[in-house]
């Protein structure tokens, strides 16, 4: 990727402040960011990862398709990461130059390796429990993340994304009765979490000052001074499950265990903020579960074709689950944000020319009435902008 | 000439004319120039505006600012069918912005579709119409957008939802300007796409009136978020 756009000062302030032991942004160096999750209320498998300023987008969806020929009992798990324009101005030159230039895929594939190695061949999703018919239909689980906001050590956010986004993710029940196979909708059914073993959380050290300097979590002015990174993933079991310190100034290996212990630390740390955002969303039903009763399933995959009008019937009461409003959900808990609106807009009928509305829209901005909530409106980000993390 | 679609009322018990509540935050990201993050009920986007970048090669105009949309889908990669969205939406921004102001510069505007539950392309005009805001892009004029689903026989509906959308028998997506404090010219339709056909004139010309009167909400929401943003920055001491 081409040169961020920092000056020399402000990369050299940098680096002597890290050799002071201090961070330009007020942490020690053995500190990491505040990481944040932010669940869609919406939508199962969708979160906004947020570390520090870098803000990544994870989106995971599951397919039913033919497994392949070597692995017949597996689903698949395939991670796609877009480091999309959005996320630098040094991103959005590239991409109106000439597309997409060939180191931001290669940023972008490492990444992609890192995460299969430490969701996959860490075994911390179980593809085995992705079938369905052993060779004839598995799961295809697909992760895509987005990186909207650069703002330093974005494999990290990118990692945590994925895993929460796994974590959040439900996939339609099945049920397999004699030769077929019905997929139940989300309306008849409420879908099912995937198998998740453990919770691998990368943590990665930036290399400074030809291998003396150490610290976790670069920023992005530290990312510009930065000779070589480190990323090791633990779990809270002090499992290592994946490494990477790919070329770059080289370590001496007590200052390299010495980042696995701390990578440990930050892990039991992270494991315990992703815990607590996924239980706060545990509590709110996204799809609701009416009583029903069913003649037939939705979807059936008839294996063999003598088997002819099949209907299944059910009769199931289900739980009927409450669904909490959007409002009651997302209590603002940052400081900065003044008050959010919501307007519920409808246009008069009863004068056919004049659509004189605008009296409805003044009346809802009254603090006294209840629907009106007031706008959440930031300032341009940089200066004078309150952190939104405790 | 009043309206009413058919005996059956929408899901989510709104009438055919009415549009579903907004909830916006600008400012969302710190490296763009200007950015928002926009929720038209459940349907949501993230907008992103870099403004007026170096220009070069084939972004180089001599005599205005060049204009490009990148719509980044959910999942998967932008298909053909978004990159022909992408070109209406160029339409759109391109008349909105003041493009003769600096010429052989560049605005990039990336619009990052987070879920979608109908009135997309509406959702993406408003969503980049805020983010010019925060960017401070000069406008001619402030672009809104409401999409309009057409039944067969019951009239229309607007603002659908994505189930009510795939329902319809044809789509418009409707962009109208407004500028100014009093404004409700006659004539300030900047946009239309409509996908399918529409049986009856007199449904199409009165859509066109609902939906028109649904961006003047729009636009009234888009003046307040800009203004409350206004007030916040007035409020900060500069360190």
């Amino acid at each position: 990727m081409r040169d961020e756009p920092l000056s020399i000062l402000e990369k050299n302030f940098a680096l002597e402040a890290l050799q002071a032991g201090i961070r330009v942004d007020g942490r020690k160096v053995d500190e990491a960011r505040l990481v944040d999750f932010e669940f869609s209320s919406t939508q199962h498998g969708t979160v906004t990862v947020r570390l520090g300023k870098t803000k990544v987008l994870s989106s995971v969806t599951a397919e039913v398709v033919e497994p392949t020929a070597d692995r017949p009992a597996e689903g698949f798990v395939t991670f796609s990461v877009d480091l999309s324009p959005m996320a630098s101005e040094v991103l959005v030159l590239e991409y109106l130059s000439s597309g997409r230039s060939s180191s931001t895929l290669e940023e972008a594939s490492e990444i992609v390796r890192f995460l299969q190695q430490l969701i996959r061949e860490s075994n911390a999703i179980d593809t085995e429990t992705l079938c369905i018919v052993a060779g004839v239909q598995v799961w295809a689980i697909r992760v895509d993340i987005h990186v909207l906001d650069h703002g330093g050590n974005v494999l990290d956010a990118c990692c945590m994304a994925a895993l929460a986004s796994l974590l959040h993710m439900r996939r339609p029940d099945v049920t397999i009765v004699g030769n077929d196979v019905f997929i139940h909708s989300i309306e008849e059914r409420e879908p099912i979490a995937l198998t998740i073993h453990h919770l691998p959380i990368s943590v990665s050290f930036g290399i400074f000052s030809d291998g003396d300097l150490v610290a976790v979590d670069p920023n992005l002015q530290e990312e510009s001074v930065m000779e070589g990174t480190l990323s090791i993933a633990v779990n809270a079991h002090k499992e290592v499950c994946a490494f990477r310190k790919a070329g770059g100034a080289p370590m001496e290996t007590t200052a390299i265990f010495k980042c696995a212990s701390s990578a440990y630390l930050r892990a039991t740390e992270v494991t315990m903020q992703l815990e607590k955002a996924l239980s706060k969303t545990n509590n709110i039903a996204i799809a609701s579960v009416k009583p029903l009763e069913v003649e037939t399933t939705k979807k059936s995959f008839p294996l063999n074709e003598h088997i002819e009008g099949v209907t299944a019937v059910w009769k199931q009461v289900a739980e009927q689950q409450t669904y909490l409003d959007n409002e009651k959900l997302a209590t603002p808990s940052h400081p900065g944000v003044i008050n959010k609106t919501e307007f519920e807009n409808s246009a008069d009928e009863s004068d056919d020319e004049a659509f004189k509305n605008s009296d409805d829209l003044l009346s809802s901005t009254d603090s006294d009435e209840e629907m009106a909530m007031p706008v959440i409106a930031r300032p341009k980000g940089g200066k004078g902008r309150s952190k939104n993390i405790k | 000439m009043s309206y009413e679609h058919s005996s059956s009322g929408r899901r989510d018990g709104r009438k055919s004319y009415e549009i579903r509540g907004f909830r916006c935050e600008l400012g969302y990201l710190e490296r763009a120039d200007g950015s928002c993050k926009l929720e038209q009920g459940k349907t949501q986007v993230v907008a992103a505006v870099y403004g007026h970048l170096e220009a070069r090669g084939r972004t180089e105009l001599p005599d205005r600012t060049f204009i490009e949309v990148s719509i980044r889908p959910c999942q998967g990669y932008t298909s053909d069918y978004l990159r022909l969205r992408e070109r209406e939406l160029e339409e759109v921004f391109i008349a909105t912005v003041a493009t003769e102001l600096q010429p052989r510069s560049c605005v990039a505007i990336i619009l990052q579709i987070v879920e979608n539950d109908g009135s997309l392309m509406s959702a993406m005009i408003n969503a980049g119409m805020l983010a010019l805001l925060s960017a401070g892009i000069p406008c001619h004029w402030i672009a809104t957008s409401c999409t309009v689903s057409y039944r067969r026989t019951e009239g229309f509906l607007l603002d659908p939802i994505l189930v009510e959308e795939a329902e319809g028998y044809a789509t418009a997506v409707t962009s109208y300007s407004f500028q100014g404090q009093e404004s409700d010219p006659s004539q300030n339709l900047i946009g239309l796409s409509f996908r399918g056909f529409v049986c009856s004139q007199d449904i199409y010309f009165q859509s066109l009136a609902y939906s028109r009167e649904a961006c003047k909400k729009v636009f009234e929401f888009i003046r307040l978020v800009v203004e409350k943003s206004q007030a916040l920055d007035c409020g900060y001491a500069e360190p």
